[in-house]
């Protein structure tokens, strides 16, 4: 056994866009052991909640993450809706999910970008990234914010998108969709990419299950798990499948995000062009009591919402379980055996969201 | 061939020019959605205080006696609440350009010299019926 030397990694790290600290425990060159620590930047949402009326709360709950943030509110919003027996109308389901979505979109572009930023791979971030701007500009036509949507609220969504406006969304979305597979083709087959990424932070099913992975992580080990095929919002009505990979490597997490892209690009244009006339939000009166959870399918997994009304306008408790906090065990056991010049491109494989995580 | 993945894109993209824009020559233009900066028509508020009572970062205030209207910009995120509930005179509204960078606190204040004459912009309503500011407690 060689001599084992303790290297910290993070939270300042060029190749993390957020704060988590990791003690690499090294021989040589290889990763023995991980130790992972998170708490740079709590921000105390949660509680924020007993102060906040519950239709205020929205506004926080999209702000827990820059990156995921409809979905935040959406998953919130499905919670309260939840508590106070709303019904949704399905215009307002069906925008949901086309928002949803585009966030999912964005996030992946961002990720694909920031993964070959970490194995130094930096035209190709740049490409991702003008990509991941093109669809931002349809965000921002449809919903009015670049990455903080404000369109969810507590029985239905805030503003409706014309038939002008989603033809032209769909427009430019075709051209984007185009465009993507130019760069994921590089993803899927370049040389350099594949040399940096094939094989390593290897993580078999079995071991994803029990560590309890969610999202992408998942399902590149084989493991068809999608919390959207619960059939929330309208994803139900919607032709689509999981996209599953077996290898659970880090190319296989590529891949999985890489093929949601596409499968995404047909979710919003079914959930647009299926899109039912009518209202888009329901009248919501009366405090929430009671409890409810929500589990909605995040860009990095699953998101747990978990809310408690007592009949005051103020919720009692709001919980949330962010995708990343369940990936931090699989990321641990994946970093073992590996060597440190790896750990960047493994740490960025699960897409850690820090904000989230300790919102 | 997998060595040349790369290639047809870099080469695309060097027959075709950069795709950033050159701001400020080259100006994008606004989206009539964007939710920009707020901006306030002074003349017709009737300072019923709700887009103050909705705020949620508490970056609007209202002085009905002086008929003075405080806006918070760097407390403002722009959610768009007040838009919503300015439902009376349409007086508040969220314009598509954003406000201008600045490195002080920027707080606006606005003096409405007289009241808005009774029924503007009251069109549909019934005539002769004056609803006037909600009072205080009315939400």
């Amino acid at each position: 056994m060689g001599t084992r030397t303790v290297v910290p990694f993070g939270p300042q790290h060029p190749v993390l866009p957020e704060p988590i600290h990791l003690d690499l425990v090294l021989e040589d060159e290889k990763v023995v052991e991980a130790i992972p620590s998170i708490g740079f930047v709590h921000r105390g949402l949660e509680k924020l909640a007993e102060k906040k009326e519950f239709g205020e709360m929205v506004y926080v709950a999209e702000r827990i993450c820059g990156i995921c943030s409809f979905i935040h509110s959406a998953a919130y919003c499905q919670a309260v809706e939840g508590l106070m027996k709303v019904e949704v109308p399905p215009r307002a389901q069906y925008l949901r999910v086309a928002w949803a979505e585009m966030s999912r979109v964005h996030s992946h572009l961002l990720w694909l970008g920031l993964f070959a930023d970490s194995f130094g791979f930096e035209s190709l971030f740049m490409h991702s990234w003008r990509l991941r701007e093109r669809l931002l500009d349809v965000v921002e036509a449809t919903t009015g914010g670049r990455v903080i949507f404000g369109s969810c609220k507590v029985g239905g969504v805030r503003r409706d998108v014309d038939a002008e406006t989603g033809r032209r969304a769909l427009q430019t979305l075709a051209v984007l969709e185009a465009e993507c597979r130019e760069i994921t083709g590089v993803f899927e087959k370049d040389s350099t990419v594949r040399r940096r990424t094939v094989g390593v932070g290897l993580l078999s099913g079995k071991d994803a299950w029990s560590l309890g992975a969610v999202g992408p992580t998942l399902r590149a080990s084989g493991v068809s798990s999608d919390s959207r095929s619960l059939g929330g919002s309208a994803y139900g009505a919607l032709d689509w499948q999981p996209v599953v990979e077996t290898a659970g490597d880090c190319h296989a997490r590529a891949m999985v995000r890489a093929r949601e892209l596409y499968q995404s690009f047909s979710l919003i244009r079914q959930a647009l062009e299926k899109m039912p006339a009518g209202p888009v939000e329901t009248r919501v009166s009366g405090s929430p009591s009671g409890e409810c959870i929500v589990r909605l399918e995040q860009p990095r997994g699953e998101v747990i919402h978990y809310v408690k009304g007592n009949g005051t306008r103020h919720l009692e408790r709001y919980r949330v379980r962010t995708p990343t906090f369940a990936n931090v065990p699989a990321l641990v056991h994946m970093l073992a055996g590996y060597q440190l010049v790896d750990v960047p491109v493994i740490v960025l494989s699960i897409d850690p969201c820090i904000s989230c995580t300790e919102r | 061939m997998p060595f040349f993945k790369m290639s047809p894109l870099v080469l695309k993209n060097a027959a075709s020019g950069p795709a950033t824009r050159r701001y400020p020559e080259q100006v994008r233009g606004d989206l009539p959605r964007t939710r920009g900066r707020i901006e306030l028509r002074l003349e017709s508020c009737t300072f019923c205080g709700l887009c103050q009572k909705r705020c949620p970062t508490g970056a609007i205030a209202l002085d009905r006696q002086e008929r003075v209207f405080t806006l918070d910009r760097f407390k403002c995120i722009l959610c768009g609440a007040c838009q919503d509930a300015c439902f009376a005179q349409k007086c508040l509204f969220l314009a598509p350009h954003y406000a201008a960078p600045t490195r002080t606190r920027q707080v606006e204040t606005w003096k409405q010299a007289a009241p808005p004459p009774p029924r503007a912009g009251l069109a549909g309503r019934e005539p002769g019926r004056n609803p006037g500011p909600p009072s205080e407690g009315a939400n």
